[in-house]
């Protein structure tokens, strides 16, 4: 494992954002945090480069412990962290500058990512022209200015139309292509079932175990999941051909499928239904 | 920290809104100067006022110096407001618009960051002091000469023409260093606001009581006013006093260094520690 993360406890006056954050993720992989709205994971990304500055708990690098606010957690690690934002009064490339001036990076390394974003020829146009598709593009070429081993991407395919959600995915399994380690946050299922080698969901300042989706989910028959009407979910399931209900406890129900490629066909059978959490039965015996 | 400094300095110059002051300056002080060389006679009579009875005055009193001295002397109350358009953004501007979520994620301290902030803060308030008192002499001694110049201090006081440029430095130092606390206190609000509106508002909320305190001729107002850095804002008339009184400017210098490095301290702890949420 390559990061680690250990009780993370975050609280804000009365309310507990991060009530026992605890994860890992492995090197190399493409790691989803999936969540709700409000469930955390923004106030979660902000802690690994400091933007939050009081927090608990404890994080692994390399499997060394690493100290609140350590600068390797900026050296090695790349940021876009929530929607991107820059100084629109100025264009693509000084923008870049100004970050490249203080991350000891020469500037042939800005046209390098501008390429790699697709930018290049609109690197001198001011940021306040380009598109939402555009600034987040450039979100992604700031954070691998510096050239970092682990990126830390905040809902990256957020208010993109489904062109710029393409291109977005294709530049995340390049970027992995190219040894890198990514850690996206998403509400959003579907992409976690298309980008993410690996998962956990948030839910109330909880997380769930990773999942690794390539190889022990591919192997199971067995599922839980976890939803908000599970009543409903129920029946739907019982409508469906491809899972049977087993049982189920509180808002977990335990199913049971064949079918090759369960989240995409837990979305298309569960459409409208809120679902918090998808596990394995080898997680069942943790879960309950 | 040079490559901090340096991209707080391209920040700053790239907005339009650094260039507000320097623009008014630069608007306003010929049209001023215009208007004592088109309102000279009058505006000599009222100078002279009774004194015609007793003094006979040969020539003419308005000339460069004098026309800056009154320049200035008129428009320093007001460039707290225009000292504060720098530090009101340099921070909340930041937390606003968002962008310290991708610049502070950067291999850089925050505590540097926010010592580039101050020194550029520092930089444009003392640009500006500077070219508003140069281009007042500028620009009056273009268009009026010199001269002797006429101030009232205990009755008239004629200072000859070598010694007057290092008094107009003397009150642009002093004058400055005001304006610096002044930028400081705004930073300081900066530093807990969301938007760059309101330090201003509370800045210059704060430069007015502080004001008003000085004028009203109230006892315990008196007590209070030399610990306050807003009584010393018009320190650029003492430097055409004599005897210069040493003392005043000694207590303006401690004074606002006293509350610039508070302003500046509390600003920093906050930014330091405080959760970048926006």
């Amino acid at each position: 494992m390559i990061l680690e993360f250990k009780n993370i406890v975050k609280n804000y006056n009365q309310v507990e954002a991060l009530k026992d954050i605890s994860f890992s993720i492995p090197e190399n992989s493409i790691f989803g945090i999936l969540g709700a709205n409000g469930s955390g994971k923004s106030t979660f990304m902000k802690i690994l480069p400091g933007l939050i500055y009081d927090w608990s708990g404890k994080i692994f690098y390399k499997e060394k412990l690493i100290q609140k606010n350590d600068m390797i957690l900026k050296q090695e690690f790349g940021y876009l962290i929530e929607a991107p934002t820059f100084y629109e009064y100025l264009s693509a490339k000084k923008n870049l500058e100004i970050l490249a001036r203080i991350s000891n990076v020469n500037s042939s390394r800005i046209d390098e990512v501008l390429e790699l974003v697709e930018l290049s020829h609109r690197s001198k146009d001011k940021v306040s022209a380009y598109s939402y598709g555009m600034k987040q593009r450039l979100g992604i070429a700031q954070a691998l200015l510096h050239n970092p081993k682990i990126l830390i991407l905040d809902e990256p395919n957020n208010g993109l139309d489904p062109n710029g959600i393409n291109d977005m995915i294709r530049l995340i399994k390049n970027l992995k292509m190219q040894g890198k380690t990514i850690c996206l946050s998403t509400h959003n299922l579907k992409d976690v079932e298309e980008l993410c080698t690996d998962f956990t969901v948030f839910k109330d300042g909880y997380c769930s175990n990773s999942v690794s989706l390539n190889s022990q989910l591919n192997k199971s028959k067995k599922w839980i999941i976890t939803v908000k009407n599970p009543e409903l979910v129920i029946d739907k399931i019982n409508q469906s051909d491809e899972f049977s209900y087993i049982s189920s406890f509180n808002n977990n129900i335990i199913i049971e499928t064949n079918s090759k490629n369960t989240i995409k066909s837990l979305n298309v059978v569960l459409e409208n239904e809120e679902i918090y959490k998808i596990s394995k039965d080898s997680n069942l015996i943790e879960y309950f | 920290m040079i490559n901090l400094f340096y991209n707080e300095l391209i920040k700053a110059l790239y907005k339009r809104r650094t260039y507000i002051s320097f623009i008014l300056i630069t608007l306003l002080i010929p049209v001023v100067v215009y208007a004592i060389d088109y309102g000279a006679v009058s505006l000599e009579t009222k100078i002279y006022g009774q004194m015609q009875d007793s003094f006979i005055f040969i020539g003419s009193i308005i000339n460069g110096y004098l026309s800056a001295y009154l320049i200035i002397a008129i428009l320093i109350t007001h460039m707290p407001f225009l000292s504060t358009i720098i530090p009101s953004e340099i921070i909340s501007g930041e937390y606003s618009k968002g962008t310290f979520r991708i610049y502070l994620t950067r291999a850089i301290l925050r505590r540097n960051v926010f010592i580039s902030k101050v020194l550029v803060v520092f930089l444009y308030t003392t640009l500006m002091m500077f070219y508003f008192f140069s281009f007042s002499l500028f620009v009056s001694y273009l268009i009026l000469g010199d001269g002797e110049l006429i101030v009232f201090h205990r009755g008239i006081l004629l200072l000859s023409e070598d010694d007057i440029i290092w008094r107009f430095f003397l009150g642009f130092v002093f004058s400055n260093l005001v304006m610096i606390t002044v930028s400081s206190l705004c930073l300081f609000f900066s530093s807990f606001s969301k938007n760059s509106v309101t330090p201003i508002i509370s800045t210059i909320s704060i430069v007015f009581i502080g004001s008003a305190i000085s004028f009203i001729p109230i006892d315990i107002f008196e007590m209070i006013d030399p610990y306050l850095f807003t009584g010393y804002i018009d320190i650029f008339l003492l430097a055409f006093h004599y005897p210069i009184p040493t003392n005043i400017f000694f207590n303006c210098f401690l004074v606002c260094f006293i509350w610039s490095s508070l302003f500046i301290l509390a600003a920093y702890y906050n930014f330091t520690n405080r959760d970048i949420l926006e």
